[in-house]
């Protein structure tokens, strides 16, 4: 349309109508507990009660309808000359101009009202602090799939302008390749253009992925725990209210079974709902996700910005042999969870840990490619457990004797004299063996290596988690020495990478100095071996640093 | 590995003694008033008096040592296409910045910085910001203009 800030809002479009419907819902759900205690407070009323209930109800309804009718009305956006634009506000107008160029990511999400009625929201991710997410909320569908392609295809044009590399682009365009939604109502195709690669999890992964999950452990010792507390307090109850004939134990146990494994379900249900269909899929320089099944969103990922790839295992899926693959990005605003942490998104949920490499090399074959590691030298092992164990020893025993001295001028009796010392000499040995064991582990599983574009550093105790680092994406190297670890020649490596806006630091504690120094060197654009040039990298590389 | 071996300003140490000397005032203060109620509590002066000597040498010592081993272990170098840091006291961190990962380049100076004619070069990086702690201002200046026209390089590349 017309260039430059001039362009009326004539030219910008509304959303779809039916979006105040969607609108009305969501604000009339989350109005729908109050309703609840509205109704559970005046239950068993007479009519009078009734009515005034159906009256709040009525007005709620038309309150929530009319508020979202007046945000639609005010609502406009399109994509005028290079910049995507949109007005919203009823009281103070906001005029928002996102340059295409800025356009980071375009997502597609539709909650199920939005899916019966055949519209979906698109978010815009760009770059930068601030505001950094765009929502535009209840299009339809097929606008929204095409405002996706336009805003992504200006921008990868820009990116081609730029550079004119582009993997894997062999004609198809990628931007193209929309999801087509299955969901209740199914999309129509949109002149789908077949992506180069696409992983669909299987059902009984997900279930899995969702059995494994950290949240579902945690969930399952809450209830382990509460079914305790649960069973003394009936046994309390049970010995100062003797019931007749009636044997209150047993009973308690199989309702707290039954409990705990509905919670289990229901958190498991939860999971799999997230995740149900997830499916990734390559094309061209982007990677893209899509997953749920009452909420379904759509993720693309400019394979560009990716900072970092993750492999983690925590400790119980390492036993089952799976795994899961992260990557992590820089940018993305908007994405955070209720704790405001940014969502990693996950690149596959859960796989057979023998399948990452081979999937990587389908999905993200830049980043297949792990580099030899070689581990932490035998003599760094006591600096992984001495100072930590020596320190949890510390601390442990000066809180414990302060207790156990407070302990004895509370109740001085004989056996208590007797019975505190041994308490806290085990529990000193408890939490001395715990952490050595631990560190123990660590400097097991701790490796590192690079090979011409990236580095590759592991860890882990009882979990493992090894992250692959491009060169190109490591904002900085340092290499740092105690005072102890120069008498031994050792140093701590830490490469730092961004994660969302923040900083990332990966670490490797106590390896070899000169092999910490060989990194820093690998790292070094003036270096002779390790020049920005990575076509001609140094065949050392590898080698040098594997054993 | 190549060591940076540019040193800050000797000034510097004046700077550190006089932001570690407030502190410092604070412990002993601190430190005093603890004594007061030891005495007053009952605790005898053979005690109280050498524990109170002792936390302010160490302050004493901490405020003149600590910069002097912090500046002679400080070095940097900006090269065309890299800087490298070297610090700490206890631990010592190298640190490489490559010049291709330089986001913008400031100067800062607080108010004991300005009386010394000195001033900071903070580097940031799209992770974190690195700092050149104390420089004579026009040197700062110009090491700042440096680094940025050096940092005016395209981006090398994704993954």
């Amino acid at each position: 349309m017309t260039a430059g800030c001039d362009v009326t809002d004539s030219s910008l479009a509304r959303t779809h109508p039916l979006g105040v419907a969607v609108g009305t819902v969501r604000i009339a759900l989350q109005l729908v507990w109050v309703l609840f205690a509205l109704v559970v407070f005046s239950a068993g009323g007479d009519l009078f009660a009734g009515l005034a209930i159906s009256g709040v109800i009525l007005l709620g309804l038309t309150g929530a309808a009319g508020l979202s009718w007046v945000n639609w009305y005010h609502f406009r956006f399109g994509v005028t000359g290079s910049d995507l634009v949109i007005v919203s506000g009823v009281l103070v107008k906001k005029r928002r101009v996102i340059p295409v160029s800025r356009v980071q990511g375009v997502d597609i999400r539709a909650d199920l009202v939005s899916r019966i009625l055949g519209l979906a929201d698109v978010v815009v991710q760009t770059a930068g602090g601030g505001e950094a997410e765009a929502r535009i909320p209840s299009i339809p569908l097929a606008r929204a799939e095409q405002l996706r392609a336009e805003l992504l295809h200006r921008d990868r044009a820009a990116e081609a302008a730029m550079r004119d590399e582009a993997p894997g682009t062999d004609g198809l365009d990628p931007t193209m390749r929309m999801s087509d939604m299955r969901g209740l109502v199914g999309g129509e195709s949109q002149g789908v253009v077949v992506p180069t690669f696409e992983y669909v999890m299987p059902l009984p992964m997900l279930v899995l992925a969702g059995v494994t999950s950290n949240a579902l452990v945690a969930a399952g010792v809450a209830i382990v725990a509460f079914g305790f507390e649960a069973l003394e307090l009936m046994g309390r109850s049970v010995t100062d209210v003797p019931v007749d004939g009636l044997d209150v134990a047993p009973l308690t146990a199989v309702a707290g079974g039954a409990l705990a494994l509905a919670v289990l379900a229901i958190a498991t249900i939860v999971v799999v709902s997230r995740d149900y269909g997830f499916t990734a899929r390559r094309a061209g320089s982007r990677l893209e996700t899509e997953a749920g099944l009452l909420e379904r969103r759509m993720t693309g990922l400019p394979v560009a910005r990716i900072q970092a790839v993750r492999v983690e295992q925590s400790a119980l899926r390492r036993v089952l042999g799976l795994a899961s693959v992260h990557v992590d990005t820089a940018g993305f605003g908007g994405e955070t969870d209720e704790q405001g942490v940014p969502i990693a998104p996950a690149l596959l949920p859960l796989v057979r840990a023998s399948e990452v490499r081979p999937l990587l090399h389908r999905l993200l074959p830049e980043a297949a490619e792990f580099a030899t590691e070689r581990p932490a030298p035998r003599r760094a092992l006591r600096y992984y457990v001495l100072l930590p164990t020596l320190t949890a020893a510390a601390v442990v025993g000066t809180a414990g004797a302060l207790a156990a001295s407070a302990a004895l001028e509370l109740i001085p009796e004989s056996w208590v004299t007797i019975a505190i010392p041994g308490l806290l000499a085990a529990l000193l040995l408890v939490v001395c063996g715990a952490t050595a064991a631990s560190r123990v582990l660590r400097w097991r599983h701790a490796g590192f290596g690079a090979d011409d574009r990236a580095l590759v550093i592991t860890s882990g105790a009882l979990g493992l988690r090894r992250v692959r680092l491009p060169r190109s994406r490591i904002q900085a190297v340092s290499v740092r020495q105690s005072f102890f670890q120069r008498r031994a020649g050792l140093a701590t490596l830490t490469a730092t990478t961004v994660l969302g806006s923040a900083a990332s630091d990966h670490r490797v504690e106590h390896i070899d100095a000169s092999d910490a120094a060989r990194i820093a060197e690998w790292y070094s654009p003036s270096s002779p071996g390790g020049s920005a040039d990575a076509a001609s990298p140094p065949s050392g590389s590898a080698e040098a640093v594997s054993p | 590995m190549s060591e940076p071996n540019r040193p800050l300003d000797p000034r510097v140490k004046i700077a550190w003694r006089v932001h570690l000397a407030a502190g410092a005032f604070t412990v002993i203060v601190l430190a005093a008033v603890a004594a007061g109620i030891a005495g007053v509590a009952g605790v005898g002066p053979m005690l109280v008096v050498p524990a109170f000597a002792a936390v302010a040498a160490v302050c004493v010592a901490w405020v003149v040592f600590a910069p002097e081993v912090s500046y002679r272990r400080w070095r940097w170098d900006v090269a065309d296409e890299e800087i490298r840091l070297r610090e700490g006291l206890f631990v010592v961190t190298q640190t490489v910045i490559p010049m291709v990962r330089v986001q913008h380049v400031d100067t800062s100076q607080g108010p004991v910085m300005r009386m010394l004619g000195l001033a900071a070069v903070d580097i940031s990086t799209a992770a974190r910001k690195h700092s050149i702690p104390a420089l004579s201002d026009e040197h700062a200046a110009e090491l700042r203009d440096r680094i940025a026209t050096l940092a005016r390089v395209t981006d090398d590349g994704g993954l």
